[in-house]
């Protein structure tokens, strides 16, 4: 029998290899830092880690998705070859994604550095949060109402999930149970639950 | 929600970008609609109704699937 392998023309041939170099490049990283993390970061770190390659990943994937059309709609589930407005936003969720995941791991660095410039950090990090805000509040406006719809889910079930999460360790933090959470335990988690809630929505509604 | 958007976007030839022209929506909303991962807002739901000049109980179905 004559697979499809060797009927496939060079040039789908090569994309199909440099996906493959792509994806064994990002996957051997991000196994690499996750395993020298876990091993040394607290729990709340460890998550930001890991959320932050979760979207930087995603971020890599769908920028190289919008350089071929038909990648695109691939991913997009479309006919045909994606439009010029479909290869700006996946471009801008991309630019979003990848600033989100700079956000959760750039403190995390800082402090493996030693912190040396606290301030200056927290400036960077402060402006990179409006820009990040300001591309964010772009995918909303430019969106329709399905992307609106998922957005609104996904915060929806972030609060149900970390609400729930949150009293439940509360409970047991009044209780003497569990250690005191800090601003950075909680924001890791919220983000997970948001990360978490963003992937149960998009493949309940197989928009991914 | 079933609906027949695919039948009728079929027979008017016309493709998931055309309808989404049509709506002011993207393909991505047109084809979550089509495979009833996506129930329309009911201002895009006329919407729908007066691109494909039929009513909106001819398009959509609120039966529940019998298995």
């Amino acid at each position: 029998m004559n697979s499809g392998s060797s009927l496939k023309p060079p040039a789908a041939a090569w994309r199909s290899l440099g996906r493959m170099v792509i994806g064994a490049v990002l996957g051997g990283g991000a196994t690499l830092l996750l395993y020298v993390g876990l091993r040394r970061l607290d729990w709340a770190d460890a998550l930001a880690l890991v959320c932050s390659l979760m979207c930087l990943i995603s971020a890599v994937v769908l920028a190289l998705a919008s350089l071929d059309r038909n990648a695109l709609s691939r991913t997009l589930k479309v006919e045909g070859e994606a439009t010029p407005a479909e290869v700006r936003g996946a471009r801008l969720q991309a630019v979003v994604l990848a600033l989100a995941g700079l956000l959760l791991i750039a403190p995390v660095i800082a402090e493996v550095l030693g912190n040396p410039v606290p301030l200056a950090t927290w400036l960077c990090l402060a402006a990179l949060f409006v820009a990040q805000s300001g591309y964010n509040l772009q995918l909303w406006r430019k969106g329709d109402e399905l992307v609106r719809r998922v957005i609104l889910e996904a915060g929806a079930l972030t609060f149900w999930i970390f609400q729930g999460g949150l009293f439940l360790y509360a409970a047991a933090e009044r209780l003497g149970l569990v250690p005191a959470a800090t601003a950075w335990d909680l924001f890791s988690a919220i983000m997970a639950a948001y990360l978490l809630a963003g992937c149960v929505i998009t493949l309940r509604r197989k928009l991914a | 929600m079933k609906n027949r958007l695919r039948v009728l976007r079929a027979e008017r030839e016309w493709s998931q970008a055309d309808l989404a022209d049509r709506l002011g929506v993207s393909r991505q909303t047109v084809n979550a609609i089509e495979t009833g991962k996506y129930d329309p807002s009911l201002p895009l739901a006329f919407k729908i109704a007066r691109v494909f000049e039929a009513p909106i109980e001819q398009i959509f179905d609120d039966e529940q699937e019998t298995a």
